[in-house]
């Protein structure tokens, strides 16, 4: 920590003006990223009536929850008007086995990729890296040919294995710095000790990854509910994951626009994610930081 | 190995002794096909004269020249500079301000910081929904200044042709500047203090120390997050959607809208692939020098 | 236990010799130290005999067994490593029973095994804790242990001691010596600390850029070392080297080492035949500070062993037991060592005596000894 105020000793009250006015800028910039969230929470409190008289910061005066029950149950996604709970359950039931898929994966390669090193396996590495970097424009049309070639069109599975697919590079990257700061000495023991390439990853390094397994199922967790790109691209109708269907429910352009529905519906689409970065954010900075395994 | 007599302990062994390549050639072999495959695909149709349908016709450079000739591509080009250049620059200057006043054993420092970066946990869908309500003319931050009695407050960018880009900067900036503030703090508090105790000692001051030292010591964090941040302009697709859509008509286009647009809604394959490509070569010019000197510094450790 | 045998070993990465044609052979129970600056092969030899890395030529022999192709599990070695290497999610009985385990030894004799070990190695009460709850001399107990339960053919030590801190390195340095000569293993053990490898060795092998220097016991290596890399490797404070020539002076072979108008001629006593062929001739004379003291008793007495001279004092380091006595010699800074109620001050001129009995020299070219 650059602790430079403890070097300060100057004339106390000049401190005093100058650290009161530090705490003024940081509360100030605090309130400007927490205002979207109070605008969102606030709006999907009120009724519509309220929303047009009152104004974006007044706190609503009747607390509703109209809004969220509604939109929950009711509210139209294109043409079927039952809510989008069937969405949110889309999204669950595509980013759980992508998350837990990509992860292993990424755990297996990180550990063949630096503990059993083989000629190339430089080559391999950077190749695969290659993948997190590339706009996935470039890969919806033949993606969205393919998809239809193996049956998986429009369906939760194909969304699974393309988020498996192209989160694999960042698992991979994950793993792999990780494994490379575990020393080699603690295969090189465990195969004097007799124990073979899955008897070390199962009984050895993967109980000791659990903070970078941390890391890699929050950021793919995140990602894959978050994505839009491809859920826009590959399905359709029913199986829309939730993005979609808030973005289709925010843009729809027939009837009264139901402001606090909207929010409603983006609160929901974004309170996963929040919570996981709330309740593990902490283990995710950590994680990415985290270097040796003392041992 | 040595002792192994029949062909089927040989087998074994033989897989025994390749299970690491065995292992990562499924990843390989689904990165070689979906990502180099994939590419090479895009790159074949971009030269072809599909429109609806993929066709493999080969009509040569016909469709990067349609598409450079489209008044929209333009516009979708320029609006990237727009964005990317200041959505860059703006989570820079924020993020490495936001770092240094929170290195300063703040109080609250875990609350304040998760304040900054809950942001970055939402999808771009909700971050253009949200910021699409308040920055409604009707009834939102105008509304609200009108409220306040500022009458003569005008704020209409997101329907304005002209100022639709920026609204995309505002909301893109509001979440992704939280991150590039936590990546400075990391590397502030790696920053070695023996150094900054001799600068103290030498008698420099406070923001002196900042200029003069800390922050040029975390130049390669400023590399990284100016690379992350490119990659995630030019990928920028869900915040346009959400936001303005594009509008009003193409005028908030970037080029992962209006391929989005070609492909998928207007039948136009041939010109889709030919901005995709646009896309990949924009961010292999980014990506690829940095890659190349991150890897060759790691050889080093490693 | 057993006797190890490497029979022209080499190991290239690419073109990159880093091995060159290694011959070693010690017998059952003998404690083996390679020792060498680092970069010098040593590790990467070790690591051939674990069978960690595979060679590129030569064969390695345990008992009458060659054991170039087989798995290390198979070869029944056990190994220590610097880092210790311990299992972090597993608790020290685990990690010791851990190779038991993997080879099906039953949950009784794992039992028994550890109890012994645990109670050969005082380490009893910590069976039940994390390799993160030890000390570093606590980690160093439980590697042995994992080593000791397994009742290897051969003890392969890594670099053991250098993560600990000077007094523990000294104790556990004691303490590997007790255990080896009572259990009478034979031991390879790898280290760049050279006083580890006379302290501890039966045989020392040092090493350099892949290359066996001299392999022998410790104290032939001390008194006659092959050429001027083991000379300085060997030994604290280093053998001095003075450039000097060999002359005949009246019939007599005498170091005549150039200082201005005043040559300083130390007469040679018994000297060997391979003197005869570098009368006349440049030669790097060696001798180790404890051969050049203070002047000593009887040195003035017709044959004596020691030869007097003078010298201006430039420096002097107490240590305690000795004083080191940097004089300048030869263009060179030579290191004496003085008994402390001897020691002069610098700047003083004093006398001090060469120990002709202990001295090397070596070509100046080959840098072989002569």
């Amino acid at each position: 920590m650059a602790d430079l105020q403890q070097y300060s000793h100057g004339a106390g009250w000049k401190n005093a003006v100058l650290r009161g006015l530090l705490y003024l800028v940081l509360i100030l910039f605090a309130l400007y990223y927490l205002f979207p969230l109070f605008v969102m929470v606030s709006t999907s409190l009120k009724s519509l009536t309220e929303i047009r008289e009152g104004s974006l910061i007044s706190l609503p005066r009747v607390i509703t929850f109209d809004a969220w029950t509604y939109a929950w149950n009711d509210a139209c996604v294109g043409v079927t008007c039952s809510g989008i709970k069937v969405y949110f359950w889309n999204s669950v039931k595509m980013a759980i086995p992508a998350v837990l898929i990509s992860t292993f994966l990424g755990a297996i390669n990180g550990y063949a990729l630096t503990k059993f090193r083989f000629k190339g396996a430089n080559v391999v590495f950077a190749l695969l890296l290659f993948g997190c970097f590339i706009p996935f424009q470039v890969v919806l049309l033949p993606m969205s040919q393919v998809l239809g070639k193996l049956g998986l069109a429009s369906s939760t599975p194909g969304l699974v294995m393309v988020h498996v697919v192209y989160g694999l590079c960042f698992t991979t990257l994950f793993f792999r710095n990780y494994y490379v700061s575990i020393p080699d000495e603690l295969v090189k023991a465990a195969t004097i000790d007799g124990a073979g390439f899955f008897t070390i990853f199962w009984r050895i390094i993967l109980p000791i990854s659990t903070p970078i397994i941390v890391v890699s199922v929050i950021w793919q967790f995140t990602q894959i509910w978050n994505d839009f790109l491809f859920g826009a691209s590959f399905s359709s109708g029913d199986n829309a994951p939730m993005t979609v269907a808030l973005n289709n429910i925010v843009n729809t352009t027939t009837g009264v626009k139901a402001y606090n529905v909207d929010m409603a519906t983006a609160l929901l689409t974004g309170l996963p994610t929040l919570l996981v970065y709330v309740l593990a954010g902490k283990y995710f900075v950590r994680g990415l930081t985290a270097g040796s395994v003392k041992g | 190995m040595g002792a192994s007599s029949s062909t089927k302990s040989n087998l074994t062994a033989l897989i025994q002794r390749n299970l690491s390549k065995i292992v990562v050639a499924p990843s390989f072999a689904a990165s070689l096909f979906f990502v180099y495959g994939f590419i090479l695909w895009t790159a074949y149709m971009a030269f072809s004269d599909s429109r609806m349908m993929p066709s493999y016709g080969w009509t040569g450079l016909r469709q990067y020249e349609r598409l450079w000739s489209m008044e929209r591509w333009h516009v979708a080009i320029e609006n990237l500079l727009i964005f990317g250049g200041l959505f860059i620059t703006i989570c820079l200057l924020l993020g490495c301000l936001l770092a240094v006043l929170l290195d300063q054993r703040i109080r609250a420092e875990g609350a304040l910081r998760t304040i900054f970066l809950y942001p970055m946990a939402l999808s771009f869908i909700v971050t253009g929904t949200v910021w699409k309500w308040i920055l409604n003319p009707g009834l939102g931050l105008e509304n609200m200044m009108h409220e306040l009695g500022w009458a003569s407050f005008k704020f209409d960018w997101l329907i304005n042709s002209d100022m639709a880009i920026y609204t995309v900067v505002i909301a893109g900036v509001w979440q992704a500047s939280g991150f590039v503030m936590a990546m400075f703090l990391a590397a502030l508090r790696g920053v070695d203090q023996d150094i900054i105790r001799a600068a103290y000692m030498d008698g420099a001051s406070l923001p002196r120390i900042y200029f003069g030292i800390i922050i040029p010591s975390i130049r390669p964090v400023f590399l990284s997050a100016i690379v992350v941040l490119a990659h995630l302009a030019v990928k920028s697709f869900d915040l346009v959607i959400a936001l303005t859509g594009g509008g009003p008509g193409y005028a908030s286009d970037l080029p992962a809208t209006f391929m989005y647009t070609m492909a998928f809604q207007r039948n136009q394959l041939g010109i889709g692939a030919a901005s995709a490509m646009m896309m990949l070569a924009t961010v292999m010019a980014i990506i690829v020098p940095y890659l190349y000197s991150e890897l060759r510094g790691g050889r080093k450790n490693g | 236990m057993s006797s190890l045998t490497l029979d022209k070993v080499r190991k290239a990465y690419g073109p990159v010799e880093v091995l060159k044609e290694i011959n070693l052979a010690i017998e059952d129970g003998e404690f083996l130290v390679l020792v060498g600056p680092s970069g010098c092969g040593k590790s990467t030899l070790l690591n051939l005999i674990a069978g960690l890395e595979s060679s590129s030529g030569g064969e390695i022999r345990i008992g009458d067994r060659v054991i170039n192709d087989v798995h290390p599990k198979d070869r029944n070695i056990a190994m220590v490593f610097q880092s210790y290497a311990l299992y972090p999610n597993m608790t020290v009985r685990k990690n010791i029973t851990f190779g038991l385990e993997i080879r099906r030894v039953s949950a009784e004799e794992r039992d028994k095994a550890v109890a012994s070990v645990a109670k050969l190695l005082q380490i009893e009460p910590l069976l039940d804790r994390k390799p993160a709850q030890l000390s570093g001399g606590q980690r160093q107990r439980v590697a042995m242990g994992r080593a000791l339960v397994r009742n290897p053919d051969i003890f392969l030590f890594d670099e053991p001691l250098s993560n600990l801190d000077a007094k523990l390195r000294v104790d556990m340095r004691t303490e590997i010596k007790k255990l080896h000569q009572r259990l009478g293993a034979t031991i390879v053990y790898v280290t760049h600390d050279q006083i580890e490898a006379m302290t501890l060795a039966s045989r020392i092998a040092v090493m350099k850029d892949g290359i066996l220097q001299q392999f022998d016991t410790p104290q032939r290596i001390y008194e006659h070392p092959n050429n001027m890399f083991v000379a300085g490797f060997i030994g604290s404070p280093s053998m001095n080297f003075i450039h000097a020539k060999l002359i005949s002076d009246n019939g007599r072979l005498a170091i005549s080492i150039e200082r201005g108008s005043n040559p300083i001629v130390l007469p040679l006593k018994d000297a060997p035949e391979s003197y005869n062929a570098y009368v006349g001739k440049d030669v790097v004379f060696g001798i180790r500070p404890e051969g050049l003291t203070h002047k000593r008793t009887g040195s003035e007495e017709p044959g004596s062993q020691y030869v007097n001279f003078d010298s201006k004092v430039e420096v002097i380091e107490p240590t305690g037991a000795d004083t080191m006595t940097v004089i300048e010699i030869g263009g060179k800074e030579i290191v004496a060592r003085v008994r402390p109620d001897r020691a002069p001050h610098p700047g003083e001129t004093m006398t001090f005596s060469a120990d002709m009995s202990q001295i090397s020299l070596f070509d100046p070219v080959t840098e072989l000894r002569i």
